[in-house]
């Protein structure tokens, strides 16, 4: 990660670069709306959506009033920010999350998903070339 | 082919690859390469990548993970080594939209600097467009209430 050294990207890419299987789904018409569903159909997703509607927060922040793990609490965040809802910003080795208003538009939707998932696939591809630059491949 | 009726919509990134020009170009053309990062993901139980890489040469990825085969093809519609690669992109199984994809590499110190503009021409549908107009319409509502208040 540290070698990739990717520029024009912030951190709010970065952070939800991982949608492999739910960007692939992308050109099912419906595929972003789906994701704001299944995003928006669970009670403790819901919840840190109106959490992060008083204001951005820490991962940790946002985990305090549950019960679940903080672990799990980072699985529902990673699924809010899959569907654009909510977006992370890096500060230092803080991670900040705040709402992200255009989630709920279709087209901002595909834009993000699309960029996060070719953002990955470089990820994959550039850990490649430096690979095989070293003979290990 | 593409409904070039309908809006087009582009997602544009660029990267630094630690990788000349010439290897980042052709990790896009190089079936047993591009097998390994193009269409692919960790959880791939089977990939299989056919690439006739040169101007007006098609492709082909199969990949399969968590039991769900997807394909994708295309088309290089551009194609000059090692400067800028273009190729249009269709999953013919899920939708019958063609998006395009459009790759310009340039020197970067020791590495290159890529920049990807990915264009699909389809109507994306407001919230309010959707049907689940009172859902959506609320909490669209405190989203831009929210940004708005910044």
């Amino acid at each position: 990660m540290d070698e990739s050294r990717p520029v024009g990207r912030t951190s709010s890419d970065r952070a939800s670069a991982t949608p492999y299987l739910q960007t692939e789904a992308m050109n099912l018409k419906e595929g972003s709306l789906d994701r704001t569903f299944i995003a928006l159909a669970d009670p403790t997703r819901r919840a840190i959506l109106a959490r992060l509607n008083l204001g951005e927060a820490r991962v940790t922040e946002i985990a305090e009033p549950f019960s679940i793990s903080l672990n799990s609490v980072s699985k529902h965040i990673r699924l809010l920010e899959r569907a654009a809802l909510v977006k992370r910003e890096r500060v230092g080795r803080e991670h900040i999350l705040s709402l992200n208003p255009s989630g709920l538009d279709e087209a901002s939707a595909w834009i993000e998903q699309t960029k996060s998932l070719w953002l990955a696939r470089f990820d994959t591809l550039n850990a490649l070339l430096l690979k095989r630059k070293r003979g290990e491949l | 082919m593409t409904r070039r009726h309908q809006p087009k919509t582009v997602a544009a990134v660029v990267y630094r690859f630690d990788a000349p020009p010439q290897d980042v170009f052709d990790a896009w053309l190089d079936p047993d390469f591009a097998g390994k990062w193009w269409f692919t993901s960790p959880t791939s139980e089977l990939n299989t990548t056919r690439i006739d890489g040169r101007l007006g040469g098609e492709y082909e990825i199969v990949d399969r993970r968590d039991g769900i085969t997807y394909r994708a093809i295309g088309t290089f519609i551009e194609f000059d080594r090692p400067h800028r690669l273009a190729f249009t992109f269709a999953m013919p199984a899920m939708s019958d939209a063609v998006d395009e994809v459009t790759i310009t590499i340039g020197p970067d110190g020791d590495g290159s600097k890529m920049t990807l503009e990915h264009a699909c021409y389809r109507d994306f549908k407001k919230p309010y467009e959707s049907g689940w107009g009172t859902m959506f319409g609320e909490l669209d509502k405190l989203l831009r209430i929210r940004a708005t208040n910044k």
